[in-house]
């Protein structure tokens, strides 16, 4: 039990990209929820494997982009038709045409920072601790290993029978991580 | 079809569509060769070169200094030539900055895979270079203490800038194109940063760890972050175009003779990714020479931009022949006479200069012996880094020079101020630059192992049908 | 803007009287006389109420500290009266005018000058004087400059050093003056001299006879280059006894000027030219106009605006004149045989032109006009005179009169005297021969050889330096005076700020070498007590208050001209070698900038561009192209000038290379290269003088050959061209095709009044092409809208514009090597075109274009500004919040009309740093401009919100008509500048945009400038037809 308490999950090291995504597919039909699969780089079709949803962080860059636009555009109506109209080269006071290139780069500032931010603010980055830094082995993720983590939370997490089921998807090392 | 994947991978053939990582590179191999410039000791070439940079950056700032001390007047300015080298340089640097948002992010969206090993150190280059554009529209100002005003800050004073003005645009433009393109670079170094946080001990993990913000490569974050990473490329991708279609706008909008036409958003884009590719070229041979990179930064990246510059640098060519057809066509007078003036006028020698450098000797590049010679490739594409300079300033200088009046009519000559800034600005660029190289992977590693034949999950094992990856 | 200390330094050098201001208790009692409030509030100023002091200094406050405390009650003790408001009644900031008199370039003009707090400000013309007409020249404009000229003379000089230990105050200054006059008392019996300028002043005249009769062995002698020695020899001739002429424009229909300059540096120029003018402009309700034929060697301003001109070497003009006469006679006139004998083998430069010239005459009997230049020898005179009275103009357009100056020596003669010992004693006037005179006359050496010289001037300048006596003169803004006009007309010259230093006018010296204690304020009343009848003060108030005594002093001579002595004078006259290659003619000319080197330390002229080289900061040596090709001379090259004389002159000067030269003549400006070492003057161009000969202005058998060498000539146009002639060309044609400067000439005129074909030939600038406005313009159209037109038929380029404006504008100088940066700061320019070929010397033609910003409607300035600092104002003007500014100079470069300066360096703060004084002449009404802001043409804004309070207060919405006058319009003596509310229909602006003479400069931008200009139109002759038109 007192084990379980601070038990983090367990951590499996897979050779290469293909057998990290075929056992990613077992995994995933086994039914997991809590689970993670850690790669050097985005194995491509990964997120099938591990049956993902979507990102939703296109939604987050439209609002902010448009939203971005419309207060540039609104900016600069207000300033030159209702804070200080002035008589400029005898131009209509609200010369949209010359507002269009403020209107779009203020758009897309605000849309990257939606996109930069949006994305760090769903991975909930920056996370400086996490318990998988504890294994000596994780560190070879951001190298060439490949490593697939399945948290002691889970309904049908068993730190013995989780361990036997991912040495048997073909890890090549299995071990249990504190939290 | 792997075989002979397997096959060419031990050596380079540029007649057929030779791969992108060549030898018998692992994941781990490919780790090695990117982390070794930073963790091998640092090489007597690297300090030799980081001095004469920081000299360079020491000259420009004295020469800012005596300019905000003096005024304006240091430079070789009048009241005909309002601007000179201070706007040329400008759009020089901005126009270098190009390549690498286009290598990043344009080619990322037509999934070029061969971007991956050369676009972090595009990126790296863009940034500086838009540093060091953003230098020259801050000093030419007579009054730079009140610079800050092109900025709608709200003040007791209720003055706000006038949005109608090209210069403006400039503003807005050209810093929102450094902030993307500083998160763009950001974004894309976070995984490899993390990389040297696992690698290294001590103070450098300490401040790797920091800036990869605890990156695990969760295939989680992976998903949302390639996701970011995409949109990102997609906005930058218009960004970039309206950058210079702006910067452009400072003349087109204008109403001189030499400056009001049409075609300059076009043929400054164009021109902006023609000098930025040479320059690419220029940094990427070097960094391949010193550190090693060849199995990296192959022939065929090379080439292909080689090719680039030649498509670019003739559209340039036909935007400078289209110019002089408008000015005749139009028959406006004002306009035929710059343009002849230009040729056959006081600044004959900057224009013949610049197409020398722009048009025609690019046109060398259609032989593949010129394309594949490293030497050839680098002394072409410092000509054509000369030769856009001289573009710009044969716009700016020659068109001011003899506008509507000939009452009004000027010489411009620079001073050694005007010299120095420039000289300077160079050595504000290769300090960057040469800090880049020393503490940050040029190569995206983990972009890298994604286009290498192990990294296709489907590659090793037959039998699996629905494969799709291994083709892309 | 000064340091305390550099407060105290500048209180002492420039304030004679601060310690006296403490000190003596009778200054104290004069101000109290003077200022019953003011005294009483400086008793306080030991600090009691501080608050109430700074109320009296007001505005002045503005320049150094002490200064100005003083400056505000600088005032003459004497009762002097404004010219519109009563003394007392002095608020600070608000602007005095008071009327005065001053000579400019031999002319005597009515002044009004303006005065802010005490500071004198600016000088204009006054316009109920006949000779001014409310305008002046630029040389009047630039004066104010010359009273806070710190160079100025300060100090008593004894042998050329500092007499009283260098601490002149008036006391020492009436010692040393004492001093002087006891010498001179000594040495003048044995035989005196007095050397002064040609100025008409009855005060100074009267004490000059005064002179005479308390030493009777007194020669007196005139050194002036306005005076006409030859013209009075002339008249001499036929009869008239100590006479002048006196030309009048006002009804000429026929103006024909050898190588004579009456609109430019000769004769009343002003009022000329205001008739002139007139003249001009009637051609918009008559159809008819004058027509002006001039032949000369180099352009003048009156060569520049003729119908058609002969250029023709100096030495070739008197034979011009006898061919006109024969070919008259021919005609039927009556012109003394020997003459017409003379005439027909005279050197006709131009046969057909001649005969045109001549029925051109005949037909406009008595309302024709013959000038000739005063570097023309006396029998040129007298034939022209024959000429003019055949035409039956003397007595209508050419009038003799009698001359106000005492019969005078030249300088020659006196020298000759001196060197025969008959002179021990000379006395100089405000002159500076051994500068200005000839090394042959040997004046220098003669000097030395006088026991007693001594000299009143205002600079410490040469002649100074080599007298045993140097007196400072004041300024003629400090002292009183009288000057008559050359119609009779006085003026009473009156002081509007007491001296800057201790000084004397010319007056009061002379009256003190004659022992009088009188000062200037006596002794001018002395003089006019007799004249005023009955009721002096009044009479004295009114003169004083209108600036012009109505009654004219000396009587027009209609004696019979008796031509008798004619035939001998004409004998083996004219017969000159015409000049070749190897043996040029030398011409020496009056500078249009420094005139005889009195100006040469006027910042303000120094930088004026000259009105043809467009010349700043030098003179040069003048040649044609074709010349100095066959020569292998380019702009700018090192040349030796070599005259053979008595003694061989030789002068190294750069060469500059402008159409309107004669041919194998070369044209040297006098009046640079000063030794006199002043903080402008210094290191200005070359002295011209070294080549002067004894008595002619030109000389033979000059040679002129590389001397091998650069030097940098900066003008305001062609700025760093190289090749003078491909630019000039290409210049022209790009004028030609872009209908930037209209001319037309009168048969075009008459023949197609509504002129649409004639501008439709320009195929942009015509009306028909202009493109029309996408949107609805967002400006104010109601109240008054400013506009400006300017007569390009009128305009002489005489620079006055240009002038007027930085004397209105505090607008810095910038000095030669900015200007060679092309970096000059003029708000107004004026553009000069050549028309013709170089290879024809009689085809060019010269043309100005005065451009200041045109107030666009749609303002390309205003869109590229990034912080909105140049926006439209509500009445039409373009305006500049010069604390807006950033400096991007985008505007600058987007104007194209490229009317923005730009401050690339604290320009203004330089010239107050390098110039003390100057700060005292910068106008309170207008914003001094610092470094990296941009400046332009305001329309004179300052001046719009003045005339806006003042008919506020009238309670009037709109301003009246000409209630507005901008400095520019109000100095032109052309009146070729026209400003007001373009809204009122009525207006005179309106009326003549009405003209179909009216175009806006590159109107195809579709920027709809408030300023237009009215096309020139040429009268040629159909006999001669001057097609090179632009």
């Amino acid at each position: 039990m007192s084990q379980k308490q601070n038990l983090y999950g367990v951590l499996a090291e897979f050779p290469s990209a293909p057998s990290i995504y075929h056992a990613c597919e077992k995994v995933r039909d086994k039914g997991f929820k809590h689970w993670d699969a850690h790669t050097p780089f985005p194995v491509h079709g990964l997120e099938k494997a591990m049956g993902l949803k979507a990102s939703i962080v296109p939604w987050i860059v439209l609002v902010m982009g448009l939203s971005g636009a419309a207060g540039g555009m609104t900016l600069q109506w207000w300033i030159s038709t209702q804070a200080y109209p002035l008589a400029i080269s005898a131009k209509p006071f609200f010369s949209w045409q010359a507002f269009v290139p403020v209107t779009f780069e203020l758009g897309v500032l605000l849309g990257s920072f939606g996109a930069v931010f949006g994305m760090l603010f769903i991975n909930r980055l920056p996370m400086w601790y996490h318990a998988l830094f504890r294994s000596a082995r994780f560190e070879k993720v951001t190298d060439d290993k490949f490593f697939i983590s399945i948290e002691a939370r889970d309904p049908k997490f068993d730190a013995t029978a989780t361990s036997k089921m991912l040495t048997e998807l073909g890890a090549t090392h299995v071990e249990l991580v504190e939290q | 079809m792997e075989t002979s994947v397997t096959l060419a991978n031990l050596e380079e053939h540029v007649d057929k569509r030779s791969p992108l990582v060549l030898g018998k590179e692992t994941f781990a191999s490919v780790t090695n060769t990117v982390a070794h410039p930073m963790e091998m000791k640092t090489p007597k070439a690297w300090w030799i070169c980081f001095l004469i940079a920081l000299s360079g950056l020491g000259v420009l700032g004295a020469s800012i200094g005596y300019l905000f001390w003096e005024g304006v007047g240091v430079w070789g300015l009048n009241n005909r030539v309002g601007w000179a080298w201070d706007i040329t340089n400008f759009v020089f640097w901005v126009g270098i900055g190009h390549a690498g948002t286009l290598i990043s992010a344009i080619l990322f969206l037509f999934r070029q895979k061969w971007r991956t090993s050369i676009n972090r150190a595009a990126e790296a280059m863009t940034i500086f270079a838009v540093i060091c554009a953003l230098v020259f529209p801050g000093i030419h100002v007579g009054r730079v203490w009140v610079a800050y005003w092109l900025f709608p800050i709200p003040n007791q004073m209720a003055m706000w800038p006038n949005f109608r003005s090209p210069l403006l645009w400039d503003v807005f433009a050209v810093s929102t194109y450094f902030t993307v393109s500083t998160l763009f670079w950001f974004v894309g170094l976070i995984p490899d940063l993390a990389t040297f946080r696992d690698r290294s001990k001590g103070v450098r993990k300490f401040v790797y760890g920091l800036f990869a913000l605890g990156w695990r490569g969760s295939h989680r974050h992976w998903l949302n972050y390639e996701r970011a990473y995409l949109i990102l490329a997609a906005l930058s991708t218009p960004l970039v175009l309206s950058v210079h279609t702006i910067v452009s706008f400072d003349f087109a909008t204008s109403q001189l003779p030499g400056w009001h036409a049409t075609i300059f958003p076009p043929y400054f884009v164009a021109g902006a990714i023609f000098s930025g590719f040479a320059m690419v070229i220029n940094l990427m041979i070097i960094c391949r020479w010193v550190f090693k990179l060849e199995h990296l930064v192959t022939m065929r990246h090379f080439e292909n931009m080689a090719k680039i510059i030649l498509l670019t640098g003739s559209i340039v060519g036909y935007a400078y022949a289209m110019e002089f057809f408008i000015a005749w066509y139009s028959g406006n007078p004002y306009e035929r006479y710059i343009f002849v003036s230009r040729a056959t006028g006081p600044y004959a020698w900057a224009y013949w200069t610049m197409i020398t450098c722009n048009v025609i000797i690019p046109q060398l590049f259609w032989v593949r012996k010129v394309r594949t010679n490293l030497w050839a490739l680098f002394i072409i594409s410092v000509f054509v880094n000369i030769g856009m300079w001289f573009e710009r300033f044969v716009i700016i200088v020659t068109s001011l020079h003899r506008t509507f009046l000939p009452s009004s009519w000027a010489y411009f000559q620079p001073t050694i101020i005007d010299i120095s800034t420039f000289i300077g600005s160079f050595g504000l660029f290769f300090t960057l630059f040469l800090l880049f190289v020393r503490f940050l992977p040029i190569v995206a590693i983990a972009e890298v192992k994604t286009v290498m034949p192990e990294a296709d999950p489907h590659g090793h094992d037959h039998g699996h049908k629905h494969a799709t990856g291994g083709a892309h | 803007m000064h340091s305390e200390n550099n407060q105290e330094k500048s209180g002492k050098k420039y304030w004679r009287s601060l310690e006296e201001l403490a000190e003596s208790p009778d200054l104290l009692a004069k101000m109290k006389n003077e200022f019953p409030t003011g005294a009483a509030e400086l008793e306080v100023t030991a600090g009691v109420d501080r608050r109430k002091f700074l109320g009296i200094i007001g505005a002045s406050a503005a320049f150094a500290g002490l200064t100005s405390a003083t400056g505000c009650i600088r005032k003459p003790s004497e009762k002097i009266l404004p010219y519109n408001k009563r003394p007392e009644d002095l608020v600070e900031g608000k602007a005095q005018y008071y009327a005065s008199a001053g000579r400019f370039g031999g002319s005597v003009l009515g002044l009004l000058v303006t005065s802010y707090d005490g500071r004198p400000t600016k000088i204009d013309g006054n316009p109920s004087h006949p000779m001014s007409l409310g305008a002046t020249n630029a040389f009047a404009q630039a004066a104010v400059l010359d009273l806070y000229d710190p160079d100025r003379s300060q100090k008593v000089l004894k042998a050329g050093v500092k007499a009283d230990g260098g601490k002149t105050t008036v006391k020492s200054l009436k010692a040393a003056l004492a001093a002087a006059a006891a010498e001179l008392k000594d040495n003048a019996g044995q035989g005196a001299a007095l050397l002064m300028e040609a100025v008409p002043s009855p005060t100074l005249l009267g004490l000059v006879r005064e002179f005479q009769s308390a030493y009777p062995k007194t020669t007196i002698a005139i050194h002036d280059p306005a005076m006409r020695w030859q013209e009075a020899a002339a008249l001499e001739s036929v009869g008239y006894k100590n006479a002048q002429l006196v030309n009048r424009f006002d009804d000429a229909d026929v103006i024909v000027a050898f190588d004579a300059d009456p609109l430019g540096l000769e004769g009343d120029s002003i009022r000329n030219s205001k008739m002139y003018a007139a003249k001009r402009r009637s051609v918009d309700e008559t159809k008819k106009m004058s027509r002006l034929y001039v032949v000369e060697p180099a352009f003048s301003l009156t060569g520049a605006v003729a119908d058609h001109r002969l250029s023709l070497r100096s030495s070739g003009i008197g034979e011009c004149v006898l061919a006109l006469a024969a070919e008259l006679s021919d005609l039927g006139l009556a012109i003394p045989a020997d003459v017409v004998a003379r005439g027909k083998q005279a050197a006709n430069p131009n046969p057909k032109w001649v005969k045109a010239l001549a029925a051109d005459l005949v037909a406009n009997k008595g309302n024709s006009l013959l000038l000739v230049g005063n570097t023309q020898r006396a029998w040129v005179h007298a034939v022209a005179f024959v000429i003019n009275s055949a035409l039956g103009n003397v007595g209508r357009g050419v009038i003799v009169r009698s001359s106000p100056l005492p019969a005078a020596k030249t300088l020659a003669e006196l020298t000759a005297d001196i060197n025969r010992g008959s002179v021990q004693a000379l006395v100089m006037i405000d002159v500076n021969p051994v500068y200005t005179s000839s090394a042959e006359i040997g004046f220098a050496d003669a000097l030395k050889k006088v026991k007693t010289s001594i000299h009143l001037g205002y600079h410490s300048d040469e002649t100074a330096m080599a007298s045993s006596w140097h007196f400072p003169r004041s300024h003629f803004l400090e002292s009183w005076g009288d000057l008559l006009a050359s119609d009779g007309t006085a003026s009473i010259v009156q002081p509007l700020i007491e001296p800057l230093f201790p000084s004397l006018s010319e007056v009061e010296f002379l009256a003190g070498l004659l022992g009088k204690t009188a000062n200037g304020y006596e002794l001018v009343q002395t003089q006019w007590k007799s004249t005023a009848g009955a009721d002096f003060a009044a009479a004295w108030r009114r003169w004083l208050h209108d600036g012009v005594i109505k009654q004219t002093l000396g009587e027009t001579l209609s004696g019979k001209s008796d031509f008798s002595a004619l035939g001998q004078r004409l004998v083996g006259v004219g017969t000159s070698p015409s000049p070749s290659v190897s043996q040029m003619e030398l011409l020496l000319t009056l500078d249009r900038s420094v005139y005889d080197g009195r100006y040469a330390n006027n910042a303000w002229l120094q930088e004026l561009p000259d009105s043809i080289t467009k010349l700043t900061w030098d003179n040069a040596a003048l040649m044609s192209p074709k010349t100095a090709k066959e020569k292998g001379i380019k702009t700018g090259d090192l040349v030796e000038i070599k005259v053979r004389g008595e003694k061989e002159r030789r002068l190294k000067i750069a060469a500059f290379v402008v159409p309107g030269v004669a041919e194998h003549t070369v044209v040297v400006q006098l009046g640079y290269g000063r030794t006199f070492n002043g903080r402008v003057s210094s290191g200005t161009g070359f002295n011209g003088y070294e080549l002067l000969g004894r008595d002619d202005s030109f000389n033979f058998g000059a040679e002129v050959q590389l001397a091998g060498g650069k030097y940098d000539l900066a003008t305001t146009q062609e700025h760093g061209v190289s090749d003078y002639e491909y630019d000039t060309k290409v210049g022209a044609e790009a004028i030609r095709n872009r209908g930037v400067y209209r001319e037309l000439t009168l048969a075009t005129v008459t023949a197609e009044p509504s002129l649409e074909k004639a501008f439709g030939k320009f195929n942009l600038g015509n009306p028909k092409n202009h493109r029309t406005l996408l949107w609805t313009k967002s400006i104010e159209t109601r109240g008054n809208q400013w506009g400006m037109t300017i007569d390009l038929n009128s305009c002489t380029g005489c620079n006055a514009c240009t002038a007027a404006c930085q004397a209105e504008n505090n607008i810095s100088v910038v000095g030669k090597n900015r200007v060679l940066k092309s970096r000059e700061m003029h708000w107004i320019r004026i553009d000069r075109y050549f028309a013709g070929s170089v290879d024809n010397p009689d085809s060019i033609q010269a043309v100005f274009q005065p451009l200041a910003c045109a107030h666009c409607e749609t303002a390309p300035c205003e869109q590229v500004c990034p912080v909105a600092a140049t926006v439209h104002g509500a009445e039409g003007t373009n305006d500049i919040a010069y604390n807006r500014c950033i400096g991007t100079r985008y505007c600058a470069n987007n104007c194209p009309y490229k009317v923005r300066r730009f401050n690339y360096f604290n320009f203004s703060k330089e010239n107050d740093e390098q110039n003390p004084l100057y700060a005292m002449q910068k106008n309170p009404r207008v914003t001094v401009r610092f470094r990296g802001v941009i400046e332009k043409c305001t329309y004179c804004i300052q001046r719009v919100n003045a005339a806006r309070i003042e008919s506020k207060l009238k309670g009037e919405e709109i301003i009246r008509d000409g209630g507005v006058v901008t400095a520019c319009q109000q100095v032109c003596p052309t009146d070729a500048i026209m400003f007001g509310n373009i809204n009122d229909p009525d207006s005179r602006v309106s009326q003549l945009k009405a003209l179909p003479r009216n175009y806006a400069v590159l109107s195809e931008l579709a920027i709809e400038p408030r300023t237009t200009f009215l096309a020139k139109v040429r009268n040629a002759n159909p006999e001669l037809d001057s097609s090179t038109q632009l």
